[in-house]
């Protein structure tokens, strides 16, 4: 690939207001550089302050660059340009002058040097000793749908937590259903991935998912990320980049993390169930967009009975620039407390026994709710060396608590400890204590020639995870909170060894071929105090507990090969091996390869039009192949392993930007989800059913998401504009299959957002739902009895999780 | 919501629905719910040592009934049935004509055993077990009946029969045989009773225990031989059986 190189330069001019300050800064900006050379959104990375920033920006608008090629093609690059401001001198005020400067204002600093070269070639040394060019740093492009999300379309329509981003990427469904203290539940182009167990989270590189959660395999809750932080989202779906580790089965999600505006903000809203939040952030000045300070608090009634929450987080990041490294540290905590209405049999909901909103009447059930606490420090050093070659190097401390208590079977659990203890309620309380402790690094190469006709970049990388986890689960009586069973008592040990190469290379000018190999080695250690419990009645001649040890390693390539069939149409295939976790309680002793296995290809079209890139259109075909699926056993409160899965798809994604003021995005992702072979054989069960092609139970076969926004100014008020935005969200779900030939209702939900913006003055209305539609978050089918009183129900019954009705919210904001 | 925002909603949804049945396959099984009747047998002779004994009256409670894949069902094994009777019902034990009872609700699979109670229920929630509304006045079964000693003289009896599981969630019955495999041409579930086989364990010396009321009557009391000698064939020489009709 070949960066882009400046053709015409224009100064920028020199803020006037400062002059007497005697600061002559630089200012890093952030541009893409489109096919047709001329540049667009502009970001401050490193900022001077307000003056310096607008006075760069204004500049950099009107630059024109030759784009950035591959072979031949030219392609849309984001890169970092240093602009340096001097102050005024009229033996450097050259307008072809990298360094600019406009007002020809005596001053009393020495005469600099005036530099005789070429304008262009004083650009590119800006750029090279400056500049950040990330958009060369790695080829990302791993797969047809690998895509980057940047921040106008992450806000184009509103979002009721940092989970809600993951809208807008193609295929996700994503709802928050359990409350604000437990993590979302995730769908990925036909991945029911529970709370994160098949997608791999990240956060500024630091992975969220939590191996051997007790409420779910990669529980990975996204609460502690503000909204007003998240600067991208990459997502890769499948499984094609050597980078992907852990839960990457259906894909990989990459937050960044930044604030781009400058200044401080200061937000308060109030809406719908007696909701409110508070915001803070501070953003200073003459750091880059990594730099940033952010508190948050919100309190809600809840849209029903028993759904009250609280939550507050606040986030501190600084990154600075030393040499060719830059340094970020970060450090966050989020804590929420949250009560949940969690299931309702559809039957007693139908028969008015219970209503949509409602909990059930009982104490068992009204003490349902979930606790959640979270910490993170975390280093990240990146470093830019002068032939393109760079290096990443992260280290991560996360602690996580975690307590839940829901009650999905009503009256149906008897004590293991003692069977004469029946019927006090399934009120399961879980409780996950998890410290982590971590690294990722990873460098990668100048270019190389290997042979004449083919140039390729080698990057290796190292992680390493330690995990060490308390979990419990016992069966609680409410209201009196005693504990009538204990289910689980464990201490597990999680040891995460990875390691990858990766190859990107361009094999003709028009044939590009990435990726390589990765391997990872999980030990695990548990410590299962209640293993081989003895039953009260039962004379005691053993002590309970077992404590057992297991390892294994999993290999997978991965290879997306890419051929730009013409300039702007690209055609990408890839196949990827990767792999999920265990649940380390599961595992026996000495089990030699504790891994579910999945295998993914992909092949598809990747067409960009226009020169500024107005319209990019997707479209793939996928087949991904799970060794061992898991679906949702409300007994255990977790996901249990049901047998080998296939799931066949297709995906088509589009984003415009036909004006610089409106943006659009459709995606629609259909898939087959389908189980490979007869589901595996219980006690209960020991012949369960099975047909070929069997659909996944709970999966939407289609997913449809369309955003758009447009913002722009309005008309003027006294001096000052009046920008207008207005946008809005729809996703769509069909029917779900659900288990003994059942559909779910399809789903669709409009969100949408009006905002003004009046000098420092910011206010927004959003409303959630707007058609007030009744719908089911989720469906279950499984047999329960929320009847005391009645005879137990034995045979699978559907449950829902109500969605949110329409909901409105307020906020008003300030900007200083 | 809006009738015309209802209206495009319903349209997208139906426009998708070509696509989206492609995809919806199915899922294993399938739900269900068929006609149960209950049938008696006519009263005959039971001939004992001694005497000859002929029921004039059975009037049984069934139910809950709960049907399991499993080979061997206790409640235990079979947290999930596949179809289940949640209710109570009394039937002529000695009418061989069908009684309906309420339907049976589930799903489609290959049942092989059962678990039920006689109108008596220990549930999970239940300190101790109790009698459930549609229960034979509070009792698991009432049987009438005439004894004819060998040696000439006759006399009636009554027994009001209660089965109560032995544990809270546990059964009256456990392990009732049945193969089916329940599909949804499966068009309707009898269950037969035979109350006459239920008296096939009394033994004469163990009536003649038995002090007769002013009427001459015998009662049955719970710890007398016969009266454990009929809960012996109800719940385990003689249980009900199962006969499906269709496949």
């Amino acid at each position: 690939m070949v960066p882009p190189r400046v053709l015409a330069s224009v100064p920028p001019d020199f803020p006037p207001e400062k002059l007497a300050s005697g600061e002559h800064p630089s200012v890093v900006l952030k541009v893409t550089v489109f096919t047709n050379g001329s540049v667009g959104d502009i970001t401050v990375e490193h900022s001077a302050g307000p003056e310096f920033d607008a006075a760069a920006i204004a500049a950099m608008a009107k630059w024109t660059f030759a784009p950035a090629l591959r072979g031949n093609t030219p392609i849309a690059s984001r890169v970092g340009v240093a602009v340096h401001f001097e102050l005024p001198d009229l033996l450097v005020h050259d307008v072809s002058s990298v360094a600019g400067a406009a007002a020809p204002v005596p001053h009393s600093h020495e005469e600099p040097a005036r530099d005789t070269r070429h304008p262009e070639a004083r650009a590119q040394e800006v750029m090279g000793a400056k500049a950040h060019v990330h958009g060369v740093m790695r080829g990302e492009q791993r797969g047809v749908n690998d895509v980057r999300i940047d921040g106008a379309l992450l806000r184009a329509a509103p979002a009721q937590d940092s989970g809600d981003l993951l809208k807008r990427a193609p295929g996700v469904v994503v709802a928050r259903i359990e409350g604000d203290a437990v993590a979302q539940r995730i769908m990925l182009r036909g991945f029911d991935a529970d709370h994160g167990q098949d997608v791999e989270l990240n956060v500024d590189g630091v992975p969220i998912n939590q191996p051997s959660h007790i409420h779910g395999q990669g529980y990975a809750d996204l609460g502690f990320m503000i909204p007003e932080t998240v600067r991208s989202l990459r997502l890769t779906e499948g499984v094609y980049d050597p980078r992907q580790g852990d839960f990457a089965v259906a894909g990989t999600a990459d937050f960044e993390l930044g604030v781009e505006k400058r200044g401080i903000q200061v937000g308060s809203g109030y809406g719908s169930f007696r909701s409110f939040r508070e915001l803070a952030l501070y953003a200073p000045q003459g750091f880059g967009a990594d730099t940033f300070g952010a508190v948050t608090f919100k309190k809600s009634e809840g849209f029903g009975q028993n759904r009250g929450s609280t939550s507050g987080g606040a986030i501190a990041q600084i990154g600075w620039d030393a040499g060719p490294l830059h340094l970020t540290l970060h450090g966050s905590v989020y804590a929420a407390r949250a009560a949940t209405a969690n299931v309702l049999r559809r039957n007693d909901i139908e028969s008015g026994k219970v209503g949509f909103y409602d909990v059930y009447p009982l104490a068992t059930t009204e003490a349902q709710g979930a606790a959640t606490q979270r910490a993170q420090i975390s280093a990240r050093a990146r470093y830019h060396g002068p032939r393109g070659e760079n290096a990443d190097m992260l280290a991560f401390v996360v602690l996580n608590t975690f307590r839940l208590q829901a009650n999905y079977t009503g009256f149906a659990e008897t004590s293991r400890k003692n069977p004469r203890w029946t019927g006090r309620g399934d009120l399961i309380e879980q409780s996950n204590d998890d410290r982590s402790f971590g690294f990722k690094g990873r460098y990668r190469t100048t270019e190389l020639h290997p042979f004449t006709f083919m140039r390729t970049f080698l990057e290796t990388g190292v992680s390493g995870r330690f995990n060490t986890i308390e979990q419990k689960q016992n069966l609680i009586e409410a209201p009196q909170n005693t504990t009538w069973d204990q289910r689980i008592d464990a201490t597990i040990s999680a040891l995460d060894v990875g390691g990858y190469l990766d190859l990107d290379t361009t094999i003709t000018e028009r044939v590009h071929l990435r990726g390589g190999v990765r391997a990872d080695l999980l030990n695990y250690q548990v410590d299962d105090r209640l293993a081989n419990l003895i039953p009260a009645f039962r004379e005691q001649d053993y002590i309970p507990g077992y404590r057992r040890s297991a390892a294994g390693i999993a290999v997978g390539p991965r290879a997306v090969l890419e051929v730009h069939v013409l300039p702007e149409l690209s055609v990408i295939g890839a196949y990827g091996e990767g792999y999920r976790s265990p649940m380390a309680l599961l595992l026996d002793d000495g089990e030699p390869a504790p891994f579910v296995k999945v295998k993914s290809g992909d092949l598809g079209l990747r067409h960009v039009f226009g020169g500024k890139d107005e319209l990019e259109l997707r479209a793939s075909g996928y087949l991904t192949r799970l060794s061992d699926d898991v679906a949702f056993d409300p007994r255990e409160g977790r996901a249990e392993p049901v047998g080998p899965s296939r799931r066949v798809g297709f995906v088509f994604y589009g984003v415009t930007r036909p004006w610089p003021w409106l943006l659009g995005a459709l995606s629609v992702t259909y898939v087959k989800a389908a189980l490979e072979k007869p589901p595996y054989s219980t006690v209960e069960d020991p012949d369960p059913p099975f047909k070929k092609g069997q659909a996944l139970p709970y999966i939407p076969p289609v997913v449809l998401r369309a955003d758009v926004s447009a913002e722009r100014h309005l008309f003027e008020a006294g001096d000052h504009p009046i920008m207008g935005k207005v946008g809005a969200g729809y996703s769509y779900w069909s029917p779900r299959p659900l288990p003994f030939g059942q559909r779910a209702q399809p789903v669709s939900l409009i969100d949408a957002e009006l905002g003004l913006t009046y000098r420092m003055f910011t206010g927004t209305l959003s409303c959630f739902n707007v058609l007030d539609v009744q719908y089911a978050a989720l469906e279950l089918t499984y047999p329960s009895s929320f009847n005391p009183d009645g005879f137990a129900s034995r045979v699978p019954a559907r449950h829902i999780m109500a969605g949110s009705p329409r909901s409105f919210f307020a906020m008003f904001g300030v900007s200083l | 919501m809006m009738p015309s925002a209802r209206r495009l909603i319903r349209d997208l949804s139906i426009g998708l629905l070509p696509a989206l049945l492609g995809a919806c396959g199915d899922t294993g099984r399938a739900e269900l719910s068929l006609p149960v009747f209950a049938e008696g047998t006519k009263a005959r002779d039971v001939e004992i040592e001694g005497a000859r004994i002929r029921l004039t009256q059975a009037e049984i409670a069934f139910g809950p009934l709960y049907l399991c894949a499993t080979e061997s069902a206790e409640s235990d094994l079979c947290e999930t049935a596949l179809a289940e009777l949640l209710s109570t019902q009394t039937c002529d034990g000695l009418s061989p004509r069908q009684q309906p009872f309420p339907e049976l609700a589930g799903t489609t699979g290959k049942v092989q055993s059962g678990f039920f109670d006689y109108g008596i229920t220990w549930g999970l929630t239940q300190q101790m077990p109790s009698p459930n509304k549609g229960s034979v006045r509070g009792h698991s079964a009432r049987l009438r009946g005439q004894i004819e000693l060998d040696d000439g003289p006759s006399f009636a009896f009554h027994a009001d029969i209660d089965i109560e599981p032995l544990s809270a969630g546990d059964a009256a019955v456990n392990g009732l045989r049945t193969r089916h495999d329940l599909t949804t041409d499966t068009q309707s579930l009898t269950v037969l009773f035979d109350p006459n086989a239920w008296l096939r364990r009394i033994k004469l010396a163990g009536i003649l225990m038995l002090e007769p009321d002013e009427k001459g009557e015998v009662s049955f009391e719970p710890g007398s031989q016969p009266y454990e000698a009929i809960v012996q064939g109800m719940t385990a020489n003689s249980p009900p059986t199962l006969e499906w009709l269709g496949h």
